[in-house]
């Protein structure tokens, strides 16, 4: 077995790491490698909408060390040990146990000790685990059957006959090829080139050249894993994870895989003492930490960890994304009183760029001030939601237990009466009634449906701990109360109750969500509202002898029933966004941070085909045409483009607890214009303009002038001629082209055709034809909307870079294949099988016979570290279809070479 | 007969308890920091001998609590920013075999200066006056008592051991969800059950 310096370095890179991290010379640290593995694919955007549906084999794994750092600074004052020193130490441990919880588990999984968990249970054949599943489904989280579950497959984990014995797992359950896989795991100190498919849609020789430099002062940008350097952050951590995988089986098993990684970690960061392996210290005290809340995967590029499905849970959990953003202008949508919610916010923001980095990871100096950004924002949003709800819940609970729709109403009723005339009380009324007509009112429906969703919402009806009453209930109680609230005002509007003389309401009072709704702005004049204690003393309080000390609740029966609409309405806020924020127990969150093209393809916003499909029929139309027109003499030809689908909105469907979007689409429609040729004479293609004139039939058109149009999308600046002779400024046409000409044609009903000379133009044709090809390879080079991909080893790219001193053009197309350079695209793809094949080093290739023209094998003649001499390897291959290249046969031309090839 | 037999039960169950509890974070041998409880009794006291078979005192980690350390639990969330507005102590004392189960299994101790505090700072005044509110009287370390679901989840707020008089006086009460409210109506009765 040849040692090459790689395996070296992975040698001298364990033994290191077993000294100087504490423990883990005892424990076996999964085997992975710390210089860069996978190669880099880089995608346009309709590539990158189309990678979506794929499953991903490198991800990112965010983690935060807070809980850690805080729970050690609050031991070390408990013990009397210096805070911050402990504080420091937690934090890095945690990263370390994360790191290899993580590792050990892929592990497992890839060597098949432990089984792959199917996503669907619905077309599960495990009995036992779908019903573990479903029983801790209905039993919301009071409920070991999964724990229980896991821990079966856990002691029998590397037994397979065990594990087919414990619940039917079948080979379709375990790895399905037999090659070798190798994980990568890096410590991300500063997001560079090695992460360029994330800035870059397409592979040039200048970002070649970024790729080189940077994998050759590699360490600047990454390290291991398990680098235990006290000099590297550990609050806010971003570390790489490669899987060297077969590409049929990802495909296949990726999700699941990627799902079942999810659910072990989970598991067993709880109920095995794995993490005590990394961090003897603080290990048995870091399973109790919340371990969803301090970690997030994310998909290393395009492709995804979960499939995508058009739904609340899915454009919840990529809505985190925004929080990830630099912007300090706009307000995050998580933050709204009244989000609109996920679906809208999508058609709102609609098609946007992709791989351009407007996440942002360039313009920091470190991958931990980026991380620091994003950690913020999520935490102040989740910080926000949380609160929402545990305020609402209360609020909801205190004024069902202590009021009551009767006393409520009794109350409103007692108010009214009391204080009809007065200023105070008509506002405050002014402001209930338009405060339940917004949120309650079943005709207007500005909230009504949504809010009577939540308690179908399984994120809501899951969320822990509706003590006292179910979320139903809440909202039972929020519908009686309306009811009457409703009736009285009613009654009021048609007593003009608010129409007294010299009334006019002070919109100051309405609660943030309803100004939100009704779009008021703040009024920096008008004094603070307060809401008035109509009897004296406030309706509910707080009692003065708790720690807090008195606190007012509500001031009025009036300003109780508005509490009770604020909380419904908050309750509704989080549902939109819980999903996101509030994992559910057991149950990290993977959003595809890097690829907003996952909800837009998914919810059918884009077609990354369309372009390709459009491109094909216009191609088709242009070629009738050219039949049709091409040979006359008609200066007239038919310009059909056709407009993609758009979504006008979305049906919501309730399905098993989850809101899923239906879009609903406008279809693809053919636009039309004709376009009048002159030819020679006018040089460009002018634009139409047919006036039918109200006449049924005619024969023909009549040109009656020229309306140039410059580039102005409000179509000022027009000259129109309504004579061949007139030049004047006018009025807007119906069809604007930038920078062309309209001619403008008036039906007439007879005429002679005399004057056309009949017959067949063949130089017409010609050019129609010419043009018509001409136009589908301009469409096929759409850099954005055609899918293309390009994938590049950044090894190779440094070599190249090393070996000429820059990366010379020629170079560029095989380093996008992902191959490295020599003479021709078919030689570097022979020398990548031999290199791959016979794990060699190949130093040079050329075409010796080149087969393809004649439909024949291609001969490649390549020198290799295998042996002296040279190996000649035949194969099929085409330039263009490099994923058919197939070899038939491998000769080694001297006795060396034949003995290493083993023949 | 049957009177005198009840008198005797009735004594024996009022018969005052002769136990603290107290909990802390320990580091063991191995340097490992653990979070721990430890019941004492005293030399006529029969707890700690049901619990675990020791006269003396008996000591246990407190081990897996879901989600604890962040501020994931709203119940802990409770616990540390408004326990005293939302819960009373009924002063009713858990009988002593109860007192045992709740020791062994399937509850959480927690204390004002805890390491779940992820609300303040471990050593708030405020939250060692909430702590201190829900006590007849003034104890050393009030001591929360959590309910844990079949996932290791803090689900309810059961008890409180505060201090007696004297060492060895303490007792474990039980709370009741009980706002702390106010009303200036005069026709609304509150916290009716």
């Amino acid at each position: 077995m040849k040692i090459t310096t790689k395996k070296i370095s992975l040698l001298i890179s364990g033994f290191v790491l077993a000294g100087l991290v504490p423990g883990l010379a005892q424990s076996q640290v999964p085997a992975h490698q710390t210089t860069l593995l996978s190669p880099l694919s880089f995608t346009n955007r309709a590539q990158c909408a189309l990678d979506s549906e794929k499953p991903t084999s490198s991800v990112l794994v965010m983690i935060d060390g807070y809980n850690a750092g805080k729970l050690a600074n609050s031991v070390a004052k408990l013990q009397g040990l210096a805070p911050e020193e402990y504080s420091n130490k937690a934090m890095k441990e945690f990263r370390l146990s994360v790191a290899y919880m993580t590792l050990n588990i892929m592990n497992k999984m890839i060597r098949g000790h432990l089984p792959v968990l199917p996503t669907n249970l619905k077309t599960a054949q495990l009995p036992k685990y779908v019903g573990a599943s479903q029983r801790c489904e209905k039993a919301g989280n009071n409920c070991s059957d999964m724990n229980d579950y896991l821990s079966g497959i856990w002691t029998r984990a590397g037994k397979r006959a065990d594990l087919t014995a414990y619940d039917r797992f079948t080979q379709d359950n375990f790895p399905l090829h037999a090659s070798k896989d190798r994980l990568g795991c890096y410590y991300i100190k500063k997001f560079s080139a090695l992460q360029g498919h994330l800035h870059n849609s397409e592979v040039n020789q200048s970002n070649l050249q970024d790729i080189a430099l940077a994998y050759l002062n590699e360490a600047d940008y990454l390290t291991g894993c398990f680098d235990s350097d006290d000099k590297l952050p550990n609050r806010f951590v971003t570390l790489q994870i490669d899987w060297e995988t077969n590409k049929n089986s990802l495909d296949i098993q990726g999700f699941d895989f990627w799902n079942s990684l999810k659910i072990y970690l989970s598991w067993a960061w709880r109920n095995t003492n794995e993490v005590e392996m990394l961090s003897p210290s603080f290990g048995r005290l870091f399973r109790s930490i919340a371990l969803e809340e301090s970690i997030m995967f994310s998909p290393n590029g395009c492709k995804s960890m979960t499939k995508p499905s058009c739904d609340s849970e899915y454009l919840a959990t990529n809505s985190v994304r925004e929080l990830a953003k630099l912007s300090d202008s706009v307000t995050p949508e998580q933050f709204d009183n009244v989000p609109v919610g996920t679906e809208l916010e999508l058609l709102e923001k609609g098609v946007r760029g992709v791989n351009n980095d407007f996440l942002g990871t360039q313009s920091h100096d470190t991958a931990q001030g980026w991380l620091q950004n994003f950690r913020k924002n999520l935490i102040q949003s989740r910080a926000l939601i949380k609160t929402k709800y545990q305020s609402a819940t209360m609020h909801l609970n205190l004024l069902q237990d202590q009021l009551g729709v009767e006393l409520l109403a009794h109350g409103l009723n007692k108010e009214l009466t009391a204080n009809a005339s007065s200023d105070n009380l008509m506002n405050e009324l002014y402001y209930l009634c338009t405060e339940v007509r917004l949120a309650g009112d079943n005709s207007l429906d500005f909230l009504k449906s949504n809010i009577d969703r939540i308690a179908e919402l399984k994120n809501m009806t899951q969320m822990q701990y509706s003590e006292r009453r179910s979320i139903k209930e809440h909202i039972d109680f929020f519908n009686k109360l309306s009811a009457p609230i409703l009736a009285t005002c009613n009654q009021l509007e048609k007593q003009n109750f608010w129409s007294k003389p010299g009334y006019t309401v002070s919109k100051n009072g309405f609660s943030a969500w309803a100004k939100e709704m009704l779009q008021i702005g703040p009024d920096a004049e008008a004094a603070p509202f307060v809401p008035a204690t109509f009897s004296g003393k406030p309706t509910l309080s707080w009692s003065g002898q708790t720690a807090a000390g008195a606190q007012t609740i509500c001031s009025s029966s009036i300003d109780c029933a508005r509490l009770a609409v604020k909380s419904v309405v908050d309750l509704y806020a989080v549902s939109v966004y819980a999903d996101a924020l509030i994992p559910l127990a057991g149950k990290s969150s993977d959003p595809n941070l890097f690829n907003p093209y996952a909800e837009l393809t998914t919810c059918k916003m884009y077609d990354p085909w369309f372009q390709t499909q459009r491109m094909n029929k216009v191609f088709m139309i242009d070629l009738a045409n050219t039949a049709l027109f091409g040979w006359n003499v008609l200066p007239i030809y038919l310009d059909v483009n056709f407009t993609a689908p758009k979504v006008v909105s979305f049906n919501q469907l309730m399905k098993n607890g989850v809101l899923k979007f239906d879009p609903r689409l406008e279809k693809s429609k053919a636009q039309t214009s004709l376009v009048a040729d002159f030819g020679p004479l006018l040089g460009a293609p002018c634009a139409v303009s047919l006036n039918s004139n109200g006449i049924k039939h005619y024969n023909f058109y009549s040109f009656t002038g020229l309306t140039v149009n410059y580039c102005d999308a409000k179509q000022k600046n027009e000259v129109i001629s309504l004579k061949a002779t007139d030049f004047a400024n006018g009025a807007s046409t119906e069809r604007s082209f930038c920078g062309g000409c309209t001619l403008n044609f008036t039906a007439v009903a007879a005429a002679s055709t005399a004057t056309w000379s009949g017959g067949v133009n063949p130089a017409k044709f010609i050019v129609y034809l010419f043009r018509t090809f001409q136009k589908y390879f301009k469409a096929k080079k759409d850099k954005v909307n055609i899918p293309r991909g390009w994938t590049v080893n950044p090894a190779y790219a440094a070599e190249v870079y090393k070996k000429y001193g820059e990366i010379p053009s020629h170079c560029v197309d095989m380093l996008g294949k992902g191959l490295n350079c020599f003479s021709d695209t078919c030689a570097a793809k022979a020398a990548q099988y031999i290199e791959q094949t016979y794990n060699a080093k190949v130093h040079s290739a050329y075409i010796h016979n080149d087969g393809d023209y004649q439909g024949l094998a291609t001969d490649t003649v390549l020198r290799t570290n295998l042996c002296e001499g040279d190996i000649s390897v035949t194969a099929y291959c085409n330039e263009n279809r490099l994923e058919k290249f197939r070899v038939t046969n491998v000769y080694g031309w001297s006795k060396s070479c034949r003995r290493a090839l083993g023949k | 007969m049957k009177q005198l037999l009840t008198a005797v039960i009735l004594l024996g169950t009022l018969h005052a308890q002769a136990w603290t509890i107290e909990s802390k974070v320990q580091v063991g041998s191995k340097g490992e920091f653990s979070d721990t409880v430890t019941l004492f009794c005293r030399a006529d006291e029969n707890l700690c001998e049901t619990v675990c078979g020791d006269k003396n005192a008996c000591h246990k980690e407190q081990e897996l609590c879901f989600n604890c350390l962040g501020t994931a639990n709203p119940i802990l969330r409770t616990v540390f920013t408004e326990v005293d507005r939302l819960y009373r102590n009924t002063l009713q004392a858990v009988p002593v075999l109860d007192a045992a189960k709740v020791f062994k299994n399937n509850h959480v101790f927690v204390a004002a200066r805890s390491i779940y505090n992820f609300y303040s700072a471990i050593d708030s005044v405020e939250v060692q006056t909430r702590f201190q509110n829900l006590c007849p009287n003034p104890s050393a370390q009030p001591l929360l008592v959590l309910e844990k679901n079949l996932n290791n989840e803090p689900t309810r707020i059961k008890y409180v051991v505060c201090d007696g008089t004297g060492p060895y006086n303490q007792e474990m009460q039980v709370l009741e969800y009980s706002p702390r409210v106010e009303s200036g109506a005069s026709e609304i009765k509150l916290n009716q059950p």
